[in-house]
């Protein structure tokens, strides 16, 4: 792999510039890889929550079920 | 032709994270969580906590479109030139589209998994501080902070929300605590420390209003905060426990504010009064707050009636 990156036109940067730009980029990917996990392990979360909790009876239907007992 | 040049570097991530304002984040996290806690009702854990991400994302993407939006008046003032944008270390853009996506997610997220009353608080709280706020009223009127205030308190009224699923005279009263809470607590801070707002033009009250006006004006909202800081107890919305402590540190608030709205500083005054106060009023909210949560746990351990 060369040592090099190729913007708009023919630009490049060298060498210390890379290895900076590739480290803040590392650093940043990894962050929001984190934060993707963690989003896909809370919606996860809610779902199972959501399944698990009976959503809530309308309040005529209620009243039927209230009176039928 | 190829030539060697220097593209600027993506922004860190922890410029990201300071566009969030983390320390105002964490006053936001203890106000939603105490609204949420004292609300009667019961929420799954796991969607608690999902509401006060919501709200805490909501408020650091309202803080990250502040900063887009203000990035030239911060590169004028000494507190906040060092922030990413003034300093150069991000583009506005990021900045911006940052801020969007946070308030997107976070007001989805609380619409999919909380209910749609909240997320729409939560929605026009955001619209509130990025658009009301910091675009439409700060750079106009030095009721500025006021104004502010109101942003900084929605998040006990949207924690409530998330537990009950709607808008009752408690919620309200936590907001406009709040919101009363800020005047004195701010116009305190701005009576002993130089700020710069006057250099980038925004009317602060103390410099366009005058020390003798902003004292006074202390006092009026410290008098006003009392009523609203006992009423939750006065309404049945809260037991003895929280009523006596409203009481008391509101007594104790308004003997500081007092001392503050009645005098006038001389040169080379320490100003410890102003000190005092703005030291008392965070301890204040925190205190008041969490009383809130200590009468909702008395209550439900049949401590009190």
């Amino acid at each position: 792999m060369t040592d090099e990156i190729r913007g708009e036109g023919t630009a490049q940067i060298q060498g210390t510039d890379l290895a900076a730009f590739r480290a803040r980029q590392k650093a940043r990917n990894r962050v929001l890889g984190v934060i993707l996990i963690a989003l896909a392990v809370l919606f996860f979360a809610i779902t199972i929550v959501k399944i698990a909790t009976p959503p809530p009876m309308p309040s005529a239907q209620a009243a039927g079920a209230e009176m039928a007992h | 032709m190829k030539h060697a040049t220097t593209l600027p570097l993506p922004a860190d991530w922890r410029d990201f994270f300071a566009l969030t304002k983390p320390r105002v984040m964490t006053l936001v996290i203890f106000t939603g969580l105490c609204g949420m806690l004292a609300a009667p009702g019961t929420i799954h854990p796991v969607l608690a906590f999902t509401a006060i991400l919501c709200i805490a994302v909501g408020a650091g993407g309202s803080a990250a479109l502040n900063q887009w939006w203000e990035a030239d008046l911060d590169g004028g003032m000494k507190r906040t030139r060092n922030r990413p944008l003034p300093a150069g270390r991000m583009d506005r853009e990021s900045a911006r589209d940052f801020g969007f996506a946070l308030a997107g997610a976070s007001v989805m997220v609380m619409g999919v998994a909380i209910g749609w009353l909240a997320a729409a608080i939560l929605a026009f709280s955001i619209f509130y501080y990025a658009w009301i706020y910091t675009v439409w009223l700060k750079p106009r009127t030095p009721q500025n902070i006021v104004i502010g205030g109101g942003a900084g308190a929605f998040p006990p009224l949207i924690g409530w929300v998330a537990v009950t699923g709607h808008i009752t005279l408690m919620p309200v009263l936590l907001f406009l605590i709040i919101f009363f809470w800020t005047p004195p607590h701010f116009w305190a801070l701005a009576l002993y420390v130089q700020t710069d707002y006057a250099k980038v033009g925004i009317p602060m009250m103390p410099v366009v209003a005058g020390e003798r006006s902003t004292r006074r004006q202390i006092l009026i909202y410290a008098v006003l905060l009392l009523p609203l800081a006992v009423a939750p107890a006065l309404i049945g919305g809260t037991g003895r426990i929280y009523g006596l402590s409203a009481l008391v540190l509101s007594l104790a608030f308004l003997a500081l504010a007092v001392r503050v709205g009645l005098r006038q500083s001389v040169p080379g005054d320490t100003m410890k009064p102003e000190k005092r106060l703005f030291a008392f009023s965070i301890l204040y909210l925190f205190a008041l707050f969490a009383m809130l949560v200590v009468d909702r746990f008395a209550t439900l351990q049949g401590w009190q009636a």
